[in-house]
């Protein structure tokens, strides 16, 4: 839906670095790594949002999403928190997936449109958009455009430190002129992009993350003293963490970041409670009292939780507790891989996919309904599929019937390119 | 040769199919009506490992009495009061193990994590089969022995059966012959005598095993045991034969699990897709026009696939075809 109405937004708040405001609901966004997972929340996973993903048996698709969440917040100079009790949280950080060479995705698909400004350097026009994602603004070769087309969605980039050049070359039409222009003179060639293409092949350069060293921080809670309360104390540590000038919503002039936090099965068993009493209550006042802490701040939390193994014996659903930190959680999500099933599901319904996407609770923060453009029916009929490269998720759709797939019946079927001659042979 | 892997869990064959199957965590669990200890001798005498037995349950010298020749060290879990103990003395074992026989894989049986749950609380005894993972990982195996029957009320109402077969590499259930098919629903009215139960002769494992690239293989094997000169002989065969032991019936129980057959899509059109014998003669006289020139050709191709593929192109490592059998 492109239009060209713009919502009228605050401009003396300082927008933090790769956010972007939603269209329908004017929530602070931010990318969770995954494209289609965005799509999915109506643009990214609003700031300010307490998100549990409930983990699959058996195999990790649930952790890429954590893992997708933290990169993300690397590479677009966001600040991490990464909380583990069951993993070290370094190998988590060390294992990181990487970004294919490239900016942000909207960036690149705008470029494709774009034409390259004639006052450019000669350089500049043997760098031509070929394939997507491939697009390589280096170091030494400035891309410097001073016309801005369309935007192909309806965001506000932020305005924030780019004064508007009003002396330009080209006449620009009149409508576009208050726009900014895409001034890419500072020398960061990793710009604050909203959201990268990851490649599930690589890893993060390990320079990179040295170099974002103030950016992370790891907790391992198996270090901790078993007798200390880990919920208190853990909640002392983000609360102190976020009274850090970056993350206050007030309006003090200095750049505001958003701190990502990542709590890796969280209520695992790992998470040692047999020293304290009200087991229960602990864990719900811990997520109660972070999520005031989220909102009051320019943070986002996502946790994955291993539900299952509140399931009773015979693996029915029926933990009350789970039921009621869901409640407290703005967006649950279920992962169902295929492998991990009880009874798995034959293999010719399955050959497309990994596993089912189950959308519980989708976040409404501010607002009475989520800002979704999902119909209900493909809401609850999502499946994802983790390729070698990347991890999306889509509709769940049955892969066309072909007649190979059924039993294998003698040798009525026809080879091709082999040798036997057929009147069909090719 | 048997491909399943239960016959490589117990002789060690196939090693190149299951590749990853030599170290972790394996959860054997047993219920009160078949012990999983049978399995667990042929595994012991047939691999030629050294043993580290944590004997909670049992007394060592029941182990002593039923392994022969095996290579084994027996820890009587009962002499200590912490966990922390029992590890410092599993991990000295192992030690000097490795000291004397650098080559032997060293293999930790804990018998009866049942009982450790009783004694210590469960985060305790979840962290020390961690820490028992990460003595030399990739070298030494866990067998853990689990009652799959018993109840264990934890803090929180965790169900630990879920989690411990989700930390294990491996889950074996054994289950009683009779009860299964109990079970499957193949025979009522089986009486379960006490003379039938822990039957030396037979039992049903269901396995799921994580193979190395992530997936995960579902097997339902059973094994049959017979005792030649004191030894126990094992062999692993189909739930077939099994059913052909003890359900009278059972080609009809076959024939009804067969799949259906195939769907005719031109049954319910309201027009005709078929072909009348006039027709169906007519069509096959027809000559195509390329026909003839292929006749001509007589070249056979080599068949060969020249595929480059472009940075874009995404695909499996992992070749499903990889465990069919011809």
């Amino acid at each position: 839906m492109n239009s060209s109405f713009r919502k009228k937004i605050n401009s003396n708040q300082v927008q933090p670095i790769a956010t972007k405001i939603s269209s329908y609901t004017s929530q602070l966004l931010v990318s969770s790594g995954i494209p289609s997972y965005d799509d999915l929340l109506g643009g990214g996973v609003p700031v300010g949002s307490l998100t549990m993903i409930k983990k699959d048996r058996y195999t990790t698709y649930a952790d890429l999403f954590g893992k997708y969440f933290i990169s993300q917040g690397l590479v677009s100079n966001q600040d991490v928190l990464v909380i583990s009790a069951d993993n070290n949280p370094e190998n988590i950080i060390n294992n990181l997936m990487g970004v294919i060479e490239g900016k942000s995705a909207s960036i690149i698909e705008k470029e494709s449109d774009e034409e390259l400004n004639d006052n450019n350097d000669n350089d500049d026009k043997e760098v031509q958009p070929k394939k997507k994602g491939v697009r390589f603004a280096e170091d030494d070769k400035p891309v410097v455009k001073k016309k801005r087309v369309m935007f192909s969605e309806d965001t506000v980039e932020p305005t924030s430190k780019r004064p508007i050049q009003k002396k330009s070359e080209l006449k620009i039409a009149w409508r576009y002129e208050k726009l900014p222009k895409f001034n890419d003179n500072n020398k960061n060639y990793a710009p604050n992009s909203f959201c990268s293409y990851f490649d599930l092949t690589k890893t993060l350069d390990p320079e990179f993350i040295k170099s974002k060293q103030e950016n992370i921080t790891l907790i391992n809670i198996r270090d901790w003293d078993q007798n200390d309360d880990i919920y208190t104390k853990l909640y002392n540590i983000i609360e102190d963490k976020l009274k850090s000038d970056k993350y206050t919503k007030d309006n003090n002039t200095k750049t505001k970041s958003v701190l990502r936090i990542l709590i890796d099965s969280f209520d695992s068993p790992f998470w040692n409670l047999s020293n304290t009493n009200n087991n229960y209550s602990q864990k719900y006042i811990f997520l109660h009292k972070l999520k005031i802490l989220l909102r009051n701040t320019y943070s986002i939390c996502m946790f994955t939780i291993p539900s299952y193994i509140y399931n009773d014996s015979r693996d029915n659903y029926i933990s009350s507790h789970i039921r009621r930190l869901e409640h407290t959680c703005d967006c649950v999500i279920r992962i169902d891989s295929f492998e991990g099933m009880e009874n798995p599901l034959s293999k010719d319904i399955t050959q497309d996919f990994q596993g089912f996407f189950h959308v519980i609770k989708l976040p409404c923060i501010n607002s009475l309904v989520s800002g979704i453009k999902m119909s209900e029916t493909t809401l609850h009929n999502l499946a994802f599929k983790c390729r070698r490269k990347k991890f999306c998720i889509e509709t769940f759709n049955l892969p066309p019937e072909m007649e190979e797939t059924d039993q294998r019946e003698g040798g009525t079927y026809i080879k091709s390119c082999s040798t036997v001659k057929s009147k069909l042979d090719f | 040769m048997n491909k399943s892997f239960l016959e490589h869990f117990i002789f060690g064959t196939n090693q190149e199919l299951y590749k990853n199957s030599s170290h972790g965590i394996v959860l054997l669990q047993d219920t009160i009506l078949q012990t999983c200890k049978y399995l667990l001798l042929n595994y012991i005498n047939n691999r030629d490992y050294y043993y580290t037995i944590l004997c909670v349950d049992t007394l060592p010298i029941y182990w002593n009495k039923s392994l022969g020749r095996a290579k084994y060290k027996c820890i009587e879990g009962n002499n200590y009061n912490t966990i922390q103990e029992i590890l410092l003395q599993i991990k000295n074992v192992i030690k000097n193990n490795k000291k004397e026989l650098a080559l032997v894989k060293n293999v930790i049986i804990v018998d009866s994590v049942n009982t450790l749950l009783i004694k210590y609380s469960s985060y305790e005894v979840l962290s020390f089969i961690k820490e028992l993972n990460e003595i030399n990982k990739n070298e030494i195996q866990i067998i853990l022995i689990y009652h799959q029957d018993s109840i264990i009320n934890t803090v929180n109402n965790m169900n630990i059966k879920s989690v411990l077969s989700s930390m294990a590499t491996t889950n074996i259930l054994v289950e009683h012959t009779k009860k299964f098919f109990q079970n499957q629903g193949w025979s009522q009215n089986m009486d379960m005598d006490i003379i039938e139960r822990n039957s030396i002769n037979d039992a049903i494992c269901s396995i799921l095993h994580e193979k190395e690239s992530g997936k995960m293989l579902r097997e339902e094997m059973a094994y049959s045991m017979k005792i030649e000169n004191n030894k126990p002989i094992i062999s692993i065969i189909p739930i077939i034969d099994l059913m052909k032991k003890y359900i009278p019936n059972y080609q009809n129980l076959l024939n009804d699990k067969k799949p259906t057959k195939k769907v005719d899509p031109t049954e319910n059109l309201t027009f005709n897709l078929n072909l009348t014998e006039e027709e169906k003669k007519v069509k096959n006289q027809l000559e195509l026009p390329y026909f003839v020139g292929q006749d001509n050709n007589n070249t056979e191709g080599s068949g060969e696939i020249y595929f480059d593929p472009e940075l874009d192109d995404e695909f499996d490592d992992d070749d499903p075809d990889a465990d069919l059998d011809f």
